[in-house]
């Protein structure tokens, strides 16, 4: 018999590093791995821009509005909750960026009073009114459009500024991916962070990029001999585009799972770690008590609510009787426009007043009757407990796009198929059009629920973490006050998925 | 600033193609004649296909659409073939299908089932016993 510790050593447990993945854990770390997974996401997305423009005006027959309104969405949802951020690691708008960074001379920063989220805000706000008023989901060109401004304004913000401002402080999706990631299983750290405090180049927010060969020494011997150097050269790699610093990295916010910062790091010390759902939201001061993240991530959950309240029934008797509150009809403007008017109505009071008017309302009141205005400003109050939108807001999300992936998931195949004989290539056969049958409303509409409940619970579970952190024995009172606005926005969500859909273009005012 | 220039311009062409996008999609009725090729237009080389049977919203759930089809000296066509697809406008929905039944001396009944609020766009096809055909669109909206 082989001799046992009683107890043994304590070891900790080894963490999952998704860098260290049999094959996929190669790949990822390989030089042109992310290029491995942009080039077939940039074909799909030329594909769609050519269907968009050339392919059947019909929606539910182009691809360019199938599979970003259907497939896309639904799936970026669904990789940020199980896995991560993979439609930033994937995005094809960076590549032609990429060529841009290489053109531009050695631009300026990013102008430092628009280094916050709030153009991404504005992004975010202004993506999803023009989404609904335009009926962008009926329209593969003006879909197809969308797709060719983001490629666009990529590749200019890139020229023009050394950052990758376009995905840090303007586009809106990545802003949308960059919150939702706080729920994601995966966050880029070190290893060792004794190593970084001696590492001479900081390569992964610097890079190992340099047109003529640098050598750098790690470490100087006794008689001043250089023990260990290595090289920057013209093979290097750009360091983190979004400037993060990975010893300091608590969030996945901005980050936007490139891996550069792992293929510069000379000492091998960067990993793409396991951890717990949602870990950061209950780290303190995990965004800094910024203003601009608070209302970006508390905004994206109301965003959630009125994008679904766009597409049932009631939300067309409110424009009605909008149309009829401000006289719009009687001023003899179009229809499309009024609805323009009502719909902004809508979204400047559901996106922008209630939660604004909430969570200020929320973060006073939480603060009063736990009797800390002396100790906490207002700031302080409401950014602590911004983290408990993103559950919540997730679940919306989830309960929407998961309802279109749902009940559209088949649709693209004989879509596909009509696009490939209408290109004479036959190997698919005739379209399929009933494929997949007709949905199960009812069972997605139960998933919906479970989806929007699941959120609600993680949320009032990190509310009552944050209470207790910031108010101790006085958590009660602050712990209720921020779960009443989370319950009466469960409400308003559950409400919300059990209206039918309607999915409407025209609307016609009388 | 140049790069600045470059990026507006590009929103701003963007924007009228956008515009453009809208008002093309309020359009409704595309023509309904279908000349076969290399021949002129008479009356024995067309065909013309009306509908009725909605006007205004309609309610979720089964309808039927009148589809009288007529040549082109304004005769109705007996016998002729008539088939009805409806797509909702909003991607990711099943497609539905109707097959036309005469009721009439040229008139078909085409049922459908309607089985989602929205809009809709129904693609009628009518092929006569000669071979002549015509294909026409409708826009129509259901309402919960
Ligand atoms: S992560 Fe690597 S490159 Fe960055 S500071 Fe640490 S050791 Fe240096
Ligand atoms: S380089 Fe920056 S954005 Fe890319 S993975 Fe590393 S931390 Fe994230
Ligand atoms: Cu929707």
């Amino acid at each position: 018999m082989t001799a046992k510790l009683k107890t043994p050593l304590y070891q900790p447990p080894p963490a999952f590093d998704a860098l260290w993945m049999p094959l996929i854990g190669r790949l990822l770390r390989w030089r042109w791995g992310r290029l491995t997974l942009q080039t077939p996401l940039l074909l799909i997305a030329l594909l769609l821009i050519y269907d968009g423009f050339s392919g059947s005006p019909m929606a539910s027959r182009n691809l360019a509005t199938i599979t970003p309104w259907v497939h896309f969405r639904g799936l970026a949802v669904l990789a940020l909750l199980l896995v991560g951020n993979l439609f930033c690691m994937g995005c094809p708008f960076t590549i032609p960026r990429t060529l841009a960074k290489r053109l531009s001379i050695r631009g300026r920063r990013f102008p430092r009073v628009l280094r916050n989220k709030w153009i991404a805000i504005g992004t975010l706000f202004a993506l999803f009114f023009f989404y609904e008023w335009l009926d962008m989901w009926a329209s593969p060109a003006l879909t197809a459009w969308v797709i060719t401004a983001y490629f666009a304004a990529s590749f200019v913000l890139e020229a023009a500024f050394t950052e990758s401002a376009f995905c840090k402080y303007v586009c809106p999706l990545g802003s949308f991916n960059f919150t939702y990631s706080a729920v994601s299983p995966l966050q880029i750290q070190v290893k060792n962070s004794a190593i970084c405090a001696a590492c001479v180049g900081k390569e992964c927010v610097n890079g190992s990029y340099s047109p003529q060969p640098v050598t750098l020494i790690d470490e100087i011997g006794i008689q001043g001999e250089p023990i260990k150097t290595h090289e920057h050269n013209s093979r290097g790699t750009p360091g983190c585009g979004t400037l993060l610093f990975a010893p300091q990295i608590q969030s996945n916010m901005d980050c936007t799972m490139c891996l550069d910062c792992a293929r510069a790091c000379p000492h091998d010390n960067i990993g793409l770690f396991g951890r717990g759902f949602g870990a950061e939201l209950s780290r303190p001061k995990v965004w800094q008590n910024r203003y601009d993240i608070s209302f970006l991530v508390i905004g994206l959950a109301w965003l959630g609510l009125v994008n679904a309240f766009g597409m049932v029934p009631p939300v067309y008797d409110l424009m009605q009787s909008l149309a009829a509150a401000f006289g719009l009809t009687a001023l003899g403007l179009s229809d499309k426009l009024i609805e323009g008017v009502a719909l902004l109505l809508i979204f400047m009071v559901g996106a922008g007043v209630i939660p604004l008017a909430t969570t200020f309302a929320a973060a006073g009141l939480a603060r009063m009757l736990t009797h800390t205005q002396k100790r906490d400003k207002l700031r302080v109050a409401l950014a602590s407990f911004a983290p408990i939108f993103v559950p919540i807001g997730l679940g919306f999300w989830i309960a929407h796009y998961g309802y279109h992936f749902l009940t559209g998931l088949w649709t693209i195949v004989p879509v596909f198929q009509e696009f490939l004989l209408n290109h004479r290539i036959g190997i698919l056969g005739e379209p399929n059009w009933t494929l997949g049958g007709t949905p199960n409303l009812e069972l997605i509409g139960a998933l919906q629920a479970v989806a929007v409940v699941i959120g609600y619970a993680a949320s009032l579970w990190l509310t009552q973490k944050i209470a207790l952190r910031l108010y101790r024995r006085q958590m009660l009172a602050g712990f209720v006050v921020w779960a009443l606005l989370l319950t009466v926005m469960l409400l308003a969500g559950l409400w919300l998925f059990s209206q039918p859909m309607e999915m409407r273009g025209v609307v016609i005012f009388d | 600033m140049k790069k600045l220039f470059w990026l507006v311009a590009a929103l701003a062409l963007a924007s009228c193609q956008l515009v453009a996008q809208t008002e093309v999609q309020t359009e409704t009725a595309i023509p309904a004649a279908t000349v076969i090729p290399g021949e002129t237009l008479t009356d024995e080389t067309y065909l013309t296909i009306e509908t009725a049977g909605f006007s205004g919203p309609l309610p979720p759930g089964e309808t039927a659409l009148q589809v009288t089809v007529r040549d082109g000296a304004g005769l109705v066509v007996e016998g002729a073939s008539v088939q009805a697809r409806g797509d909702m406008t909003h991607p990711g929905m099943t497609p539905i299908f109707g097959i036309g039944v005469e009721t009439a001396p040229g008139v078909y009944r085409v049922p459908l089932d309607l089985n989602m609020g929205g809009d809709w766009v129904i693609t009628i096809d009518a092929t006569s016993a000669n071979g002549l055909s015509a294909t026409q669109q409708v826009n129509l909206q259901v309402e919960n």
